[in-house]
């Protein structure tokens, strides 16, 4: 079952592999682009940005061999996960005090010379907290809730996170964590009534939040008619759109959209995406999009024919990390969704966020492979039906 | 199992809300991408396209056969945004130690730069966005600090692109050329009377910008650089002015003078030649010399006219019929008019005076007592009038900044000695220029001209904008009356006081000056002088009229002794190279020989190639040497002669003293 054929390739696992080189073959092209007019312009080598989202590529490549090696069981071991959380904890502590500040917040930590994100690793240890715990309820048959027993400490340990991160301030990376989480609960059946009482809760508080800030509230205004304030707080907004629209059917040449010389804020993070598409298209957009799709496909794929509860858990939490992240990101700078910081995996420059993702990424491939070991061990122990009028003659020659 | 079947149709719910936000990005795309694109690429391409003016370089100034006089190249200025200047490598590379930037710019611009160190780094710590740090940096300056910059990532320094203005030929009518200040704005001469001509060739460009508002470097679009030049041609020939400036040179080496002024001007026309005035500058340089030498002596100094004026008053008398050449004046060396006492210039030793002669010989000789006779005939009311048809008393009108209208005393003002005196050119003041009209009004045949010195202007697109054209302004004397005035003024010149004036072969006519300075707190200055000479050849049908003048001459002060031969050398020089023939046939000095003898003077020695026992050559310094001068040399040693450019030599192959083989080849730089 779950080494079938997957749509053009052989197994999903391929699919996953290609999908993810190919992101991340576009993005250097694009990282390129969107950001060395920045890097010159810091003072830096024009490769400044691409050395290190190559850089930041192979420790990701490391990462998925690693994860693999491991096995996802072990790494939601008991043990493990503590470790994860609480070194992510840690991390997230250590950065609202010494962490770097850049634009008015401390979201960096400095080790070495590299500089870590720990808000992005908070958004996988949330995944493979809620896969333990879910998975072990779901295993057991018990009923998933937030009221009671661990799925209580699961909601105490992300508001701990969601709160840290809210300092920094990162109000948007602090509600990603928690849709992770609420996501993750969710899949694993959350009663309907704690569901519709948590939506109802969110946009209770996103109501009051907007309600209570004037500056909330301009830039729900501004998200709803970026041009009323297209100088101020509908600037980046309006750029991005700028940057989109000009691209056409295909594009401007490689290389030569305008929005990277500054004009568009965060061209080379979060808004690479509007660079991607004035220097690609429609329909270079698209087939980026349709990237995406095969890769969650594939993740998708590879969760539903996890027999593990914790594998499923941990698949489906990783296909929406990485491409419900991306749709996030793609309908928010195009104007469907309010801004608020998710990157585009593989296209946005982010070393934390990349890294994250293709260790995620290497968590599925674990289930994958976990689960084709399974099914052939399954297979073993099925007791063959032997058939003595046929003779088995290619077992002489076989290479091996 | 109910629970994994729920578990699996939650996910899926999950999945379709991501997939259903894939379409509405796809559908927001298209709509963004395909049918707002339109709108949309307009927009971004309106805020990043932006109008800059470019300064494109001057337009030349040209002489009368397109020989440039003036020209301009764009260089590069260098200007500093000490807000910029800060360090940069801070932030994520906090390892990295920080640099003073400004103390490093400093230190490393200031060698090339020629600037102290402390100056620039107070200019990179000033306030502000925009401070200069050295305007039009020669192309080599310009190189070298692009390389430090860049080499060094200094912030906050950049350049702009300025018009530098380069005068050809160094001094050479400095005064009439003038010069532009930094900001490529004339200041004086013809760059300041037709500033908006020569400059308005500031063009507007599309240009490309980053929201920081640089441009973006490498995204040129659609700016083409248009050559967007007026050319203006003046009527000056640059041989004449040539010889003019080298005379001006000499006369003030040989007289000491406190200055001089010479003007060249077709009589026929109106249009100037050749203008000169001492004290002079270069105007590559002008802000090292003092405000003084910027001055267009021809047209701004003023100056009582003394003998020169007696032929304008001559011309009066004939118009009124007071006199002819033929009419007999008594001459008893000096005369009385009221109060005062008029000599003759020579009373010293002609104590009784030339008796009985014809009005020629008053003008032949410069005799005061004639013109005082004639002067008092005609009366205030005429001398003034005529002197206003004459053109004095108002500017002429060329087009120079700074001319002077002279002064003419009102007629009901003027006492019977004043009518005496502005009889012999006293008690009037004129400018060069001035004087010089009115000689060409006796020479042409009575026509007052507007001289001009502006040829024409060439637009860019090669159309003449406008010609400078002869304009009669009146007709003053009769044809009659200026033929016979030429007539006296050739004996003037055959064998009066403007003796040393004459060309051997050449008819000339000419009339000598020399009158006490006037003194600018008003009256005279002692034992100060003011000589001149003007006059022109040939004298029956002029081609050239020509006006010496020299202020304050140390030791011989007349204008016969100290303008005259000056006024003859330079003519001679101007009429072989002009080839205007003789009318007797006697034998004239070539144009090559005049040359020789002028540059066989000790300061300037020509170089010679030196013949060795052995038959080769010892090559000498061409360094300032013109071309065709190098030409003759190397010919004289039948070597060849590989110019490259034009103008004076400054560079040679094989160096000076090397030993060369007959017919070998030399090559020389000229600029």
């Amino acid at each position: 079952m779950m080494n079938k054929k997957f749509l053009f390739w052989e197994n999903p696992k391929q699919a996953v592999w290609h999908a993810m080189f190919a992101l991340l073959v576009i993005g250097c092209i694009n990282i390129f682009s969107a950001s060395y007019i920045r890097a010159e312009a810091d003072g830096s080598s024009t490769f400044f940005y691409l050395i290190r989202y190559i850089a930041y590529s192979f420790i990701g490549l490391g990462a998925i061999y690693i994860v693999r090696k491991l096995n996802y069981r072990h790494l939601l071991s008991k043990n493990a996960v503590a470790f994860v959380y609480f070194s992510t904890l840690a991390m997230l502590v250590l950065v609202d005090f010494i962490g770097l500040e850049s634009g008015g917040a401390r979201r960096w930590l400095g080790i070495g010379g590299l500089t870590v994100q720990p808000s992005e690793f908070a958004k996988l240890a949330i995944i493979m907290m809620c896969a333990r715990y879910l998975g072990m309820q779901l295993k057991k048959g018990k009923p998933v809730s937030f009221l009671e027993g661990d799925g209580r400490m699961c909601l105490f340990a992300t508001l701990a996170y969601a709160f840290l991160v809210q300092q920094q301030p990162d109000m948007g990376t602090a509600a990603i964590i928690g849709a992770l989480m609420f996501c993750m609960f969710f899949t694993a059946g959350l009663p309907w009534k704690q569901v519709f009482s948590v939506i109802v809760l969110a946009m209770a508080a996103g109501t009051y939040l907007v309600l209570v800030s004037e500056y909330r509230a301009d830039r729900i205004k501004v998200w709803l008619d970026p041009w009323l304030d297209e100088v101020g707080d509908g600037y980046q907004m309006v750029q991005s759109l700028l940057s989109i629209g000009s691209g056409g059917w295909i594009g401007t040449r490689w290389g030569e959209g305008s929005s990277k010389f500054f004009y568009l804020p965060e061209a080379h993070t979060d808004f690479a995406f509007a660079v991607f598409c004035q220097e690609n298209g429609f329909l270079g957009a698209c087939l980026l999009m349709l990237i995406f799709v095969v890769l969650g496909c594939a993740l998708l794929r590879i969760a539903v024919c996890a027999k593990d509860e914790r594998g499923f858990l941990l698949a489906a939490g990783v296909s929406l990390l990485v491409v419900g992240q991306a749709a996030a990101n793609m309908a928010m700078v195009c104007g469907i969704l309010p801004v608020i910081g998710v990157p585009l995996v593989f296209i946005s420059y982010g070393g934390s966020s990349l890294l994250i993702s293709m260790a995620a990424i290497g968590l599925a491939l674990s289930v994958y492979d976990d689960e084709v070991e399974r099914a052939e061990k399954e297979a073993a122990a099925q007791p063959v039906e032997r058939r003595n009028d046929l003779r088995v003659v290619s077992r002489r020659w076989h290479p091996q | 199992m109910r629970n994994v079947r729920e578990t699996r149709k939650r996910y899926a719910i999950l999945c379709g809300i991501i997939f259903v936000l894939f379409i509405g990005v796809m559908l927001r795309l298209a709509f963004l991408q395909l049918w707002d694109s339109e709108r949309l690429t307009k927009l971004s391409e309106q805020q990043v396209t932006a109008d800059i003016t470019r300064g494109n370089p001057r337009g030349k100034i040209l002489d009368r056969d397109g020989e440039e006089l003036a020209v301009s190249i764009m260089t590069s200025s260098l200007y500093v945004d000490p807000m910029e200047m800060v360090d940069t490598l801070k932030g994520k590379r906090q390892q990295e130690p920080v640099r003073d930037v400004k103390r490093l710019g400093a230190d490393l611009l200031a060698p090339v730069l020629q600037m102290s160190a402390e100056e620039l780094y107070q200019l990179f710590s000033s306030e502000g966005r925009f401070l200069w740090v050295k305007r039009t940096l020669e192309p080599k300056e310009a190189e070298a600090v692009k390389k430090i910059i860049a080499d060094n990532k200094l912030p906050g320094l950049h350049f702009l692109e300025e018009s530098k203005r380069y005068y050809t030929k160094k001094g050479a009518a400095a005064q009439v050329l003038g010069f532009v200040g930094t900001d490529d704005i004339g200041w004086s001469g013809i760059e300041y009377t037709l500033n908006t001509v020569l400059s308005g060739a500031e063009s507007r460009h599309e240009a490309l910008f980053n929201a920081l508002g640089g441009q973006m470097l490498g995204k040129d679009a659609k700016s083409q650089r248009q050559e967007n030049l007026f050319n203006v041609y003046l009527t000056l020939d640059s041989k004449m002015q040539y010889v003019l400036e080298d005379a001006m040179d000499d006369a003030i080496k040989r007289t000491k003078a406190k200055g001089a002024t010479a003007i060249i001007m077709d009589p026929y026309t109106g249009e100037i030649l050749g203008m000169a005035s001492r004290p002079t500058f270069d105007p590559n340089k002008y802000h090292n010399y003092s405000a003084d030498t910027w001055s267009n002596k021809a047209i701004s100094m003023i100056y009582e006219p003394g003998s020169v004026f007696k032929p304008i008053v001559a011309c009066m008398g004939m118009a009124e019929q007071l006199i002819t050449p033929n009419t007999m004046f008594n001459d008893e060396g000096k005369i009385q008019i009221a109060d005062r006492v008029i000599h003759n210039w020579d009373y010293k030793w002609e104590l009784k005076g030339k008796g009985q002669i014809p009005f020629s010989d008053v003008i032949k000789h410069s005799v005061n007592t004639g013109m005082v006779q004639l002067g008092m005939e005609l009366g205030a009311h005429k001398l003034t009038n005529y002197s206003k048809l004459f053109g004095f008393g108002e500017p002429t009108g060329i087009e120079l900044p700074g001319e002077e209208s002279g002064i003419l005393y009102k007629a009901e003002d003027m006492y019977k000695p004043d009518v005496a005196t502005m009889a012999i050119g006293q008690g009037i003041a004129v400018t060069p220029i001035q004087i010089l009209r009115a000689i060409c009004a006796i020479a042409n045949g009575g026509e007052l001209l507007q001289p001009y010195i502006v040829k024409k202007i060439v637009a860019p697109n090669g159309d003449v904008v406008r010609e400078g054209e002869k304009k009669v302004i009146r007709q003053v004397i009769s044809k009659d009356t200026a033929a016979k005035m030429r007539a006296m003024m050739e004996q003037v010149v055959e064998g009066g006081g403007g003796k040393s004036a004459a060309i051997k072969g050449y008819r000339i006519a000419g009339k000598t000056g020399t009158a006490e300075k006037l003194s600018e707190k008003g009256g005279y200055e002692k034992d100060k002088y003011i000589a001149s000479f003007v006059g022109f050849v040939p004298a029956d049908k002029p081609k050239y009229a020509m006006l010496v003048m020299i202020d304050t001459p140390q030791g011989a002060f007349y204008g016969s002794q100290v303008c005259a031969p000056i006024f003859r050398d330079t003519l001679q020089q101007i009429l072989v190279a002009k080839g205007i023939q003789p009318v007797s046939g006697e034998g004239l000095p070539s144009f090559e020989q005049l040359e020789q003898a002028k540059f066989t003077e000790p300061e300037m020695p020509v170089p010679q190639l030196i013949l060795l026992p052995d038959g080769r050559l010892k090559l000498p310094d061409f360094t300032g040497v013109d071309m065709r001068r190098a030409a003759g040399i190397i010919r004289q040693g039948r070597l060849r002669l590989k110019p490259q450019g034009s103008g004076y030599a400054y560079k040679q192959k094989p160096k000076a003293g090397s030993i060369v083989e007959e017919g070998s080849t030399v090559e020389i730089w000229f600029k």
